[in-house]
């Protein structure tokens, strides 16, 4: 049987969706039709939801080392250098990247310069385009808030931005348009930033991000 | 009783094996062939897995009879010591849990062939799998330049 080893597509697939994204990577190589196969939104889907629920070590660690801005990512017992463009995180109001999410395994990064999709086990970068406002004086930076996350009914990522002072704007930008809108929203005075808000709804938590998407869908 | 206790399967090189009926119907196609046809004394042909390996399923079918004395990590153990065998093994028990449709032996064997592919170069995916690279080379050197990082 030794040279005629020829696996059904299905099991083919189903080793696919047990290894970790940096083989995925390397095995997409493999022939066009296993590339075609990593690429495929319907096999990502399953390959995130068997990492989410597997125990076995599939869970990665991002490690900031913020004296040079780089990352490593701690994966499978071993230890990754994560390149990143250092203009990424150069010009960052605070020592430390104020990074968002992760959701999905994808960050979104803030700096001066804007803000990016990161996905560090793919290695893929996505700077996303100029907001519709932007802060012309440094204090205004603490009055903004941002969430980021996925839509749960269109599978669409968003970012939502909210400026408090010096006055309420609201924008909201969508990974499928590639853009952003500003929003016809009554933007609240204060937004809590621990992104934790505490409904009286049934004693259940929903955090800001469920909240602000029941805004946004509205 | 109105079920007979053993069932009799045939491989492909025509080895006869007599097994019990609740072993046999691990195999959800056996299970559908006797609900079918409820062969009485019959033999059941398995011509698409040979011998060898049809008395390695049976060996996991008898094992996996669900018995309280046996507790998971029994099986765990068990289970990994299975499937500590060459690719070509692998390869002729993954197709014949396939074709005998046994959803937790082909889990099993996937697990293993993922975990054997893990420190694996394309180039040696494709020999194991008999894979022709149906990519240029200079795709495959564009590939490897953009995605370096996966390679090391």
């Amino acid at each position: 049987m030794a040279n005629n080893n020829v696996l059904p597509d299905d099991l083919i697939v189903e080793i696919l969706l047990r290894l970790p994204v940096k083989c995925l990577k390397r095995f997409s190589c493999v022939c066009k039709a296993w590339y075609a196969v990593t690429r495929d939104p319907v096999f990502m889907a399953k390959h995130l939801d068997q990492t989410d629920s597997s125990d076995d070590g599939n869970a990665s660690t991002l490690i900031c080392h913020t004296r040079e801005y780089s990352f490593s990512m701690l994966s499978n017992e071993t230890l990754d250098h994560v390149p990143t463009r250092i203009s990424m995180f150069s010009g960052l109001h605070y020592r430390f990247p104020i990074v968002y999410g992760p959701c999905n395994g994808i960050l979104c990064p803030y700096s001066r310069k804007g803000l990016t999709l990161w996905n560090p086990a793919t290695r893929e970068i996505k700077s996303l385009p100029r907001t519709t406002f932007r802060h012309s004086k440094f204090w205004e930076c603490a009055h903004t808030f941002m969430a980021f996350g996925r839509d749960s009914k269109t599978h669409d990522y968003k970012v939502v931005r909210f400026l408090t002072l010096p006055i309420r704007k609201a924008e909201l930008y969508t990974l499928s348009s590639d853009s952003w809108r500003q929003m016809d929203l009554d933007v609240p005075a204060y937004i809590d930033r621990t992104n934790i808000i505490n409904s009286s709804m049934k004693g259940r938590l929903i955090t800001g991000w469920d909240l602000i998407m029941r805004m946004v869908t509205l | 009783m109105a079920f007979t206790k053993k069932v009799t399967l045939k491989s492909s090189d025509g080895e006869l094996f007599i097994i019990d009926r609740a072993v046999a119907l691990q195999s959800r196609t056996i299970q559908y062939v006797l609900e079918d046809t409820n062969p009485v004394d019959a033999i059941i042909p398995v011509p698409a897995v040979d011998a060898r390996t049809l008395s390695k399923v049976l060996e996991y079918c008898k094992k996996h009879l669900i018995d309280l004395n046996t507790d998971f990590e029994d099986y765990s153990k068990w289970d990994k010591d299975f499937v500590d065998a060459e690719v070509w093994m692998l390869y002729d028990l993954i197709m014949a849990a396939d074709y005998l449709h046994i959803p937790p032996l082909i889990d099993l064997i996937c697990d293993k062939i993922a975990s054997m592919f893990k420190g694996q170069t394309p180039d040696k995916i494709r020999e194991i799998f008999n894979i022709d690279n149906d990519f240029s080379k200079e795709e495959e050197e564009d590939f490897k330049k953009k995605s370096g990082w996966a390679f090391k």
